[in-house]
């Protein structure tokens, strides 16, 4: 039996979401593993889009929001003119290319026009890439929609994602979008669907949370 | 102990954090007194549905007859709430409103007459009620974002003009339980997204009348959608307590609790 070609994911991430990514592959390797040896994934973190390996083409190419948060007070139309013109480049290299989304919860800490001004900030990039879903076909990776499921207060985070538990459900949340949406180049359906089943939704996270956490114990 | 009257003009979302949740016959939540009284207040709430904020400005006090005439089970919609509106003409110490209504709640127009109304749970009424119904009115569109938050604005305004009380009014939490769309190529815009709109629209409004904004989205995502919430529109009890909560602190951050 030949052993599966490696999939390879392109990432444009912010420092903070690597654990997230991190556990990510690692979740989508096993679930796609199955019953037998884990299926190879490869995470290629770049600080550039020029810095992409094209050639051969990978199998996704996720791209974060997060860095934008920096730019408060950048009007949202120029930041979604700057990211349309990026995501059509980056969807001409081939593979899905995926948008992850920011969470919205910031802590009522410091001054409170700084809050609610990266709170808006936040709320306007999400919805922004929705909106770029929309028009240019890019997928989701909606982070706020999962973390807000769970709650910053039961992860023990906000929107600069610290914990491991974060991580966890960053990661399930990565690697069910691309299960949901950017494998079927490389993975035949059914080993999909297989591994969405064993991956389970984030109504089980902690299940799954669980399992990973009594893994790395026993190593 | 500080005594306020809060007039609250809104559906579930307002009933049920401020005044009671109750469900499967039992109180769940009783409140916002069971935050206040721990402030050294006391809350009187006085609760009236919220249809649109078209229905509202719209409203002059005068039941069309035609509806009038005609005895619907129109339940916690009565008439009176959606012709004849009180929140004008109550006195309160704080207003709260919601933008639930102009998010999600569809009007009918009288075909002849021009006037808005809301068939409520019209599907159950008698067979003869319905087919009234379709003759004489006809659907409305949902309300653009543009012209909610404008009617927001002349909501406001109408307020200020007789009262400097507080105006509260609530977003919504966009997590819905179970939605799972990655991609959003082709589809519709969904309600998630729809709310995502509103919500930053009221931060707007909030900039330009100086209401404030009771964060419903920013609390559910502190606590977290799974436990706040039963849907995509419905608080649990800790929900409930968790938005009361986040209203009794606004309320005192504008000074409602100081002793007079």
């Amino acid at each position: 039996m030949t052993a599966p070609a490696p999939i390879r994911i392109e990432a444009l991430i912010a420092p903070a979401e690597r654990p997230g990514l991190i556990a990510g592959a690692q979740q989508l390797s096993a679930v796609l593993g199955g019953e037998g040896p884990a299926w190879p994934v490869q995470l290629a973190l770049r600080g550039s889009d020029a810095a992409i390996q094209r050639d051969p083409p990978p199998a996704a190419i996720i791209a974060s929001l997060l860095p934008e948060t920096a730019a408060v007070r950048e009007p949202i139309a120029e930041t979604k003119a700057r990211w349309s013109a990026r995501l059509e480049a980056l969807s001409a290299i081939g593979p899905q290319v995926l948008v992850c989304t920011i969470f919205r919860h910031v802590p009522a800490a410091g001054d409170p026009a700084q809050v609610q001004a990266l709170r808006e900030r936040i709320g306007r990039l999400n919805l922004m890439a929705v909106e770029l879903s929309f028009e240019l076909g890019v997928g989701v990776i909606d982070i706020d929609r999962a973390l807000a499921h769970v709650g910053g207060r039961t992860l023990g985070c906000d929107w600069r994602l610290a914990g491991e538990t974060a991580a966890e459900v960053v990661g399930h949340t990565i690697a069910w979008s691309l299960l949901s949406l950017g494998l079927d180049e490389m993975v035949e359906p059914a080993i999909q669907d297989r591994a969405r089943r064993d991956l389970g939704d984030l109504h089980n996270i902690d299940v799954l949370i669980r399992r990973r956490q009594a893994s790395r114990a026993g190593d | 102990m500080q005594r306020l009257t809060i007039f609250a003009k809104g559906n579930l979302d307002l009933r049920d954090t401020l005044h009671s949740l109750k469900l499967g016959g039992g109180v769940r939540w009783n409140g916002i007194n069971e935050v206040l009284r721990p402030l050294g207040g006391v809350a009187r709430v006085r609760h009236e549905t919220f249809t649109r904020s078209d229905a509202l400005l719209a409203a002059d006090g005068t039941i069309p007859a035609v509806l009038a005439e005609r005895p619907l089970p129109l339940g916690a919609y009565p008439l009176a709430s959606q012709f004849a509106p009180a929140l004008f003409e109550a006195e309160a110490d704080a207003y709260a409103l919601s933008i639930q209504p102009d998010v999600n709640v569809y009007l009918v127009r009288h075909r002849r007459e021009g006037f808005l109304f809301y068939a409520n749970e019209w599907t159950d009424w008698p067979a003869a009620d319905q087919a009234w119904l379709r003759a004489h009115f006809t659907p409305e569109p949902p309300l653009s974002l543009q012209a909610s938050m404008a009617n927001f604005v002349r909501i406001v305004e109408r307020l200020r003009a007789r009262s400097a009380a507080p105006i509260l009014i609530y977003n919504l939490s966009s997590v819905a339980p179970g939605d799972q769309v990655h991609a959003y190529a082709g589809l519709d815009e969904t309600l998630s997204t729809r709310i995502r709109r509103f919500n930053l629209a009221l931060v707007e409004l909030s900039q330009q009348t100086d209401v404030s904004i009771i964060d419903v989205d920013a609390v559910v995502a502190r606590g977290g959608a799974d436990r706040l919430k039963y849907d995509l529109l419905h608080l649990t009890a800790e929900g409930c307590r968790a938005v009361a909560e986040e209203v009794a602190r606004v309320l005192a951050d504008l000074g409602a609790l100081d002793p007079a």
